[in-house]
Protein backbone atom coordinates (compact mmCIF):
# COMPACT_ATOMS: atom_id res chain seq x y z
CA UNK A 1 0.00 0.00 0.00
CA UNK A 2 1.35 3.41 -0.91
CA UNK A 3 2.19 5.57 2.07
CA UNK A 4 0.78 9.06 2.25
CA UNK A 5 3.25 11.98 2.56
CA UNK A 6 2.17 12.77 6.11
CA UNK A 7 2.75 9.20 7.25
CA UNK A 8 6.42 9.14 6.19
CA UNK A 9 9.08 9.15 8.93
CA UNK A 10 11.79 11.84 9.02
CA UNK A 11 14.45 9.46 7.67
CA UNK A 12 12.30 8.43 4.72
CA UNK A 13 11.43 11.96 3.76
CA UNK A 14 13.28 13.12 0.67
CA UNK A 15 15.08 16.45 0.85
CA UNK A 16 14.23 18.42 -2.28
CA UNK A 17 17.04 19.47 -4.58
CA UNK A 18 18.49 22.93 -5.06
CA UNK A 19 18.83 24.50 -8.50
CA UNK A 20 21.69 26.82 -9.43
CA UNK A 21 19.73 30.03 -8.98
CA UNK A 22 18.26 28.84 -5.71
CA UNK A 23 21.78 28.09 -4.53
CA UNK A 24 22.77 31.69 -5.35
CA UNK A 25 19.92 32.95 -3.18
CA UNK A 26 20.80 30.62 -0.31
CA UNK A 27 24.49 31.56 -0.52
CA UNK A 28 23.64 35.28 -0.37
CA UNK A 29 21.36 34.74 2.62
CA UNK A 30 24.03 32.67 4.36
CA UNK A 31 26.69 35.29 3.65
CA UNK A 32 24.53 37.97 5.24
CA UNK A 33 25.30 36.36 8.59
CA UNK A 34 21.79 35.36 9.53
CA UNK A 35 20.44 38.78 8.70
CA UNK A 36 17.02 38.97 7.06
CA UNK A 37 16.98 40.25 3.48
CA UNK A 38 14.29 41.13 0.98
CA UNK A 39 14.26 40.47 -2.75
CA UNK A 40 15.66 43.75 -4.03
CA UNK A 41 18.63 43.51 -1.65
CA UNK A 42 19.35 40.03 -2.98
CA UNK A 43 19.12 41.26 -6.60
CA UNK A 44 21.49 44.16 -5.90
CA UNK A 45 24.03 41.97 -4.15
CA UNK A 46 23.92 39.19 -6.74
CA UNK A 47 25.77 41.22 -9.42
CA UNK A 48 23.24 40.40 -12.13
CA UNK A 49 22.88 36.70 -11.36
CA UNK A 50 19.34 37.24 -10.06
CA UNK A 51 16.56 39.09 -11.88
CA UNK A 52 13.82 41.19 -10.38
CA UNK A 53 11.13 39.18 -12.11
CA UNK A 54 12.22 35.78 -10.84
CA UNK A 55 13.68 36.32 -7.39
CA UNK A 56 10.36 36.27 -5.53
CA UNK A 57 9.15 33.18 -7.38
CA UNK A 58 12.35 31.38 -6.40
CA UNK A 59 12.11 32.61 -2.80
CA UNK A 60 8.56 31.31 -2.69
CA UNK A 61 9.70 27.91 -3.96
CA UNK A 62 12.52 27.82 -1.41
CA UNK A 63 9.96 28.57 1.28
CA UNK A 64 7.76 25.72 0.07
CA UNK A 65 10.85 23.48 0.27
CA UNK A 66 11.39 24.84 3.83
CA UNK A 67 14.92 26.08 3.04
CA UNK A 68 14.01 29.67 3.91
CA UNK A 69 11.42 31.24 6.12
CA UNK A 70 9.87 34.66 5.83
CA UNK A 71 7.97 37.20 7.84
CA UNK A 72 6.07 40.28 6.85
CA UNK A 73 7.49 43.56 8.05
CA UNK A 74 5.11 45.68 10.06
CA UNK A 75 4.31 49.08 8.45
CA UNK A 76 6.29 50.89 11.17
CA UNK A 77 9.45 48.98 10.33
CA UNK A 78 9.26 49.86 6.63
CA UNK A 79 8.12 53.44 6.27
CA UNK A 80 9.31 53.80 2.69
CA UNK A 81 6.56 51.72 1.12
CA UNK A 82 2.88 51.25 1.88
CA UNK A 83 2.93 47.68 0.53
CA UNK A 84 4.07 45.26 3.24
CA UNK A 85 7.56 43.94 2.64
CA UNK A 86 8.52 40.34 3.28
CA UNK A 87 12.00 39.50 4.54
CA UNK A 88 13.64 36.11 4.25
CA UNK A 89 16.26 34.14 6.19
CA UNK A 90 17.74 30.67 5.89
CA UNK A 91 16.42 27.82 8.04
CA UNK A 92 18.49 25.03 9.56
CA UNK A 93 17.37 22.66 6.81
CA UNK A 94 18.48 25.22 4.22
CA UNK A 95 21.93 25.44 5.81
CA UNK A 96 22.30 21.66 5.82
CA UNK A 97 21.07 21.32 2.24
CA UNK A 98 23.43 24.03 1.08
CA UNK A 99 26.38 22.46 2.93
CA UNK A 100 25.55 19.07 1.40
CA UNK A 101 25.30 20.60 -2.07
CA UNK A 102 28.65 22.38 -1.75
CA UNK A 103 30.34 19.25 -0.38
CA UNK A 104 28.93 17.25 -3.28
CA UNK A 105 30.18 19.79 -5.77
CA UNK A 106 33.63 19.86 -4.17
CA UNK A 107 33.93 16.07 -4.48
CA UNK A 108 32.39 15.54 -7.91
CA UNK A 109 32.94 18.81 -9.75
CA UNK B 1 -38.27 139.23 -39.51
CA UNK B 2 -36.25 138.22 -42.44
CA UNK B 3 -36.98 134.89 -43.94
CA UNK B 4 -33.48 133.70 -43.10
CA UNK B 5 -33.82 134.80 -39.52
CA UNK B 6 -36.86 132.59 -39.07
CA UNK B 7 -34.98 129.65 -40.37
CA UNK B 8 -32.06 130.49 -38.15
CA UNK B 9 -34.36 130.69 -35.11
CA UNK B 10 -35.96 127.47 -36.03
CA UNK B 11 -32.55 125.94 -36.53
CA UNK B 12 -31.37 127.35 -33.25
CA UNK B 13 -34.43 125.81 -31.60
CA UNK B 14 -34.02 122.62 -33.40
CA UNK B 15 -30.33 122.18 -32.80
CA UNK B 16 -30.67 121.30 -29.08
CA UNK B 17 -33.53 118.95 -29.96
CA UNK B 18 -31.37 117.28 -32.53
CA UNK B 19 -28.61 117.17 -30.00
CA UNK B 20 -30.93 115.62 -27.43
CA UNK B 21 -32.16 113.15 -30.02
CA UNK B 22 -28.61 112.37 -31.03
CA UNK B 23 -27.62 111.98 -27.40
CA UNK B 24 -30.55 109.64 -26.82
CA UNK B 25 -29.64 107.62 -29.88
CA UNK B 26 -26.03 107.52 -28.80
CA UNK B 27 -27.03 106.45 -25.29
CA UNK B 28 -29.29 103.75 -26.70
CA UNK B 29 -26.48 102.67 -29.02
CA UNK B 30 -23.98 102.64 -26.18
CA UNK B 31 -26.38 100.61 -24.06
CA UNK B 32 -26.81 98.20 -26.91
CA UNK B 33 -23.06 97.99 -27.36
CA UNK B 34 -22.54 97.36 -23.64
CA UNK B 35 -25.29 94.76 -23.61
CA UNK B 36 -23.83 93.16 -26.70
CA UNK B 37 -20.40 93.15 -25.17
CA UNK B 38 -21.75 91.61 -22.00
CA UNK B 39 -23.58 89.05 -24.03
CA UNK B 40 -20.44 88.39 -25.95
CA UNK B 41 -18.43 88.10 -22.71
CA UNK B 42 -21.07 85.86 -21.23
CA UNK B 43 -20.99 83.56 -24.23
CA UNK B 44 -17.19 83.62 -24.15
CA UNK B 45 -17.20 82.68 -20.46
CA UNK B 46 -19.63 79.90 -21.22
CA UNK B 47 -17.40 78.67 -24.03
CA UNK B 48 -14.35 78.81 -21.76
CA UNK B 49 -16.19 76.85 -19.09
CA UNK B 50 -17.20 74.16 -21.57
CA UNK B 51 -13.62 73.96 -22.89
CA UNK B 52 -12.32 73.66 -19.32
CA UNK B 53 -14.82 70.89 -18.64
CA UNK B 54 -13.79 69.08 -21.79
CA UNK B 55 -10.12 69.49 -20.95
CA UNK B 56 -10.71 68.19 -17.44
CA UNK B 57 -12.38 65.11 -18.91
CA UNK B 58 -9.38 64.51 -21.15
CA UNK B 59 -6.87 65.82 -18.64
CA UNK B 60 -4.27 63.22 -19.61
CA UNK B 61 -3.93 64.91 -23.01
CA UNK B 62 -3.46 68.31 -21.40
CA UNK B 63 -1.21 67.31 -18.51
CA UNK B 64 0.94 70.10 -17.08
CA UNK B 65 4.41 70.35 -18.52
CA UNK B 66 7.31 68.78 -16.75
CA UNK B 67 8.51 72.19 -15.56
CA UNK B 68 5.19 72.94 -13.91
CA UNK B 69 5.47 73.66 -10.21
CA UNK B 70 1.83 72.85 -9.55
CA UNK B 71 1.41 69.91 -7.22
CA UNK B 72 -0.41 67.00 -8.80
CA UNK B 73 -2.01 63.95 -7.23
CA UNK B 74 -1.02 60.80 -9.11
CA UNK B 75 -1.60 57.12 -8.56
CA UNK B 76 1.55 55.15 -7.65
CA UNK B 77 3.30 53.24 -10.44
CA UNK B 78 1.68 49.97 -11.55
CA UNK B 79 -1.52 50.91 -9.74
CA UNK B 80 -3.81 49.66 -12.49
CA UNK B 81 -1.79 46.50 -13.05
CA UNK B 82 -2.06 45.66 -9.35
CA UNK B 83 -5.83 46.17 -9.49
CA UNK B 84 -6.02 43.83 -12.46
CA UNK B 85 -3.82 41.20 -10.83
CA UNK B 86 -5.79 41.39 -7.59
CA UNK B 87 -8.77 40.29 -9.60
CA UNK B 88 -7.06 37.28 -11.22
CA UNK B 89 -4.36 35.97 -8.88
CA UNK B 90 -4.56 34.02 -5.65
CA UNK B 91 -3.87 35.68 -2.33
CA UNK B 92 -0.59 33.80 -1.87
CA UNK B 93 0.74 34.86 -5.30
CA UNK B 94 -0.34 38.42 -4.62
CA UNK B 95 1.32 38.63 -1.21
CA UNK B 96 4.52 36.77 -1.98
CA UNK B 97 5.26 37.61 -5.60
CA UNK B 98 3.29 40.53 -7.01
CA UNK B 99 3.21 42.85 -4.00
CA UNK B 100 6.91 42.29 -3.31
CA UNK B 101 7.91 43.01 -6.91
CA UNK B 102 5.69 46.09 -7.03
CA UNK B 103 7.05 47.33 -3.69
CA UNK B 104 10.61 47.06 -5.05
CA UNK B 105 9.69 48.90 -8.23
CA UNK B 106 7.94 51.70 -6.34
CA UNK B 107 10.93 52.03 -4.05
CA UNK B 108 13.34 52.30 -6.98
CA UNK B 109 10.98 54.70 -8.77
CA UNK B 110 10.84 57.00 -5.74
CA UNK B 111 14.62 56.93 -5.37
CA UNK B 112 15.12 57.86 -9.04
CA UNK B 113 12.47 60.57 -8.87
CA UNK B 114 13.93 62.06 -5.69
CA UNK B 115 17.33 62.12 -7.40
CA UNK B 116 15.88 64.16 -10.28
CA UNK B 117 16.25 61.34 -12.80
CA UNK B 118 12.80 61.51 -14.38
CA UNK B 119 13.61 59.39 -17.41
CA UNK B 120 15.18 56.71 -15.25
CA UNK B 121 12.04 56.72 -13.08
CA UNK B 122 9.88 56.22 -16.17
CA UNK B 123 12.15 53.45 -17.40
CA UNK B 124 11.87 51.72 -14.00
CA UNK B 125 8.07 51.73 -14.37
CA UNK B 126 8.32 50.20 -17.86
CA UNK B 127 10.75 47.59 -16.55
CA UNK B 128 8.35 47.02 -13.66
CA UNK B 129 5.59 45.90 -16.01
CA UNK B 130 8.03 43.48 -17.57
CA UNK B 131 9.20 42.20 -14.14
CA UNK B 132 5.66 41.54 -12.92
CA UNK B 133 4.78 39.81 -16.19
CA UNK B 134 7.95 37.72 -16.02
CA UNK B 135 7.32 36.81 -12.39
CA UNK B 136 3.81 35.58 -13.12
CA UNK B 137 4.86 33.77 -16.31
CA UNK B 138 7.93 32.21 -14.69
CA UNK B 139 5.90 31.06 -11.70
CA UNK B 140 3.31 29.49 -13.97
CA UNK B 141 5.99 27.69 -16.05
CA UNK B 142 7.65 26.31 -12.90
CA UNK B 143 4.29 25.16 -11.56
CA UNK B 144 3.56 23.37 -14.85
CA UNK B 145 7.01 21.70 -14.83
CA UNK B 146 6.45 20.56 -11.24
CA UNK B 147 3.10 19.16 -12.17
CA UNK B 148 4.43 17.41 -15.28
CA UNK B 149 7.58 15.94 -13.66
CA UNK B 150 5.79 15.11 -10.44
CA UNK B 151 3.41 12.89 -12.40
CA UNK B 152 6.37 10.64 -13.40
CA UNK B 153 8.62 10.90 -10.31
CA UNK B 154 5.98 10.09 -7.68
Amino acid sequence: MKKRDGARSASEERVPGITGTEAVILRLLLDSGGQEMYGLELVKESDGRLKRGTVYVLLDRLEVKRFVESRELAPREDKSNPLPRRVYRVTGLGRKAMAAREAYRMVFA
Amino acid sequence: MKPDEGIEVELEWSIPAVQRFAAAVRARYDAAVVAGREAKNASRAETNASIALWMSRFSRLFAPSRNSTRPAVKAPPLHRLVLLINFFCSKRTRERVVNQTVADIRNEHCEAFAGGERWKARWIVVRGYWSVGTALGFGKILALIDKFIGRFVK
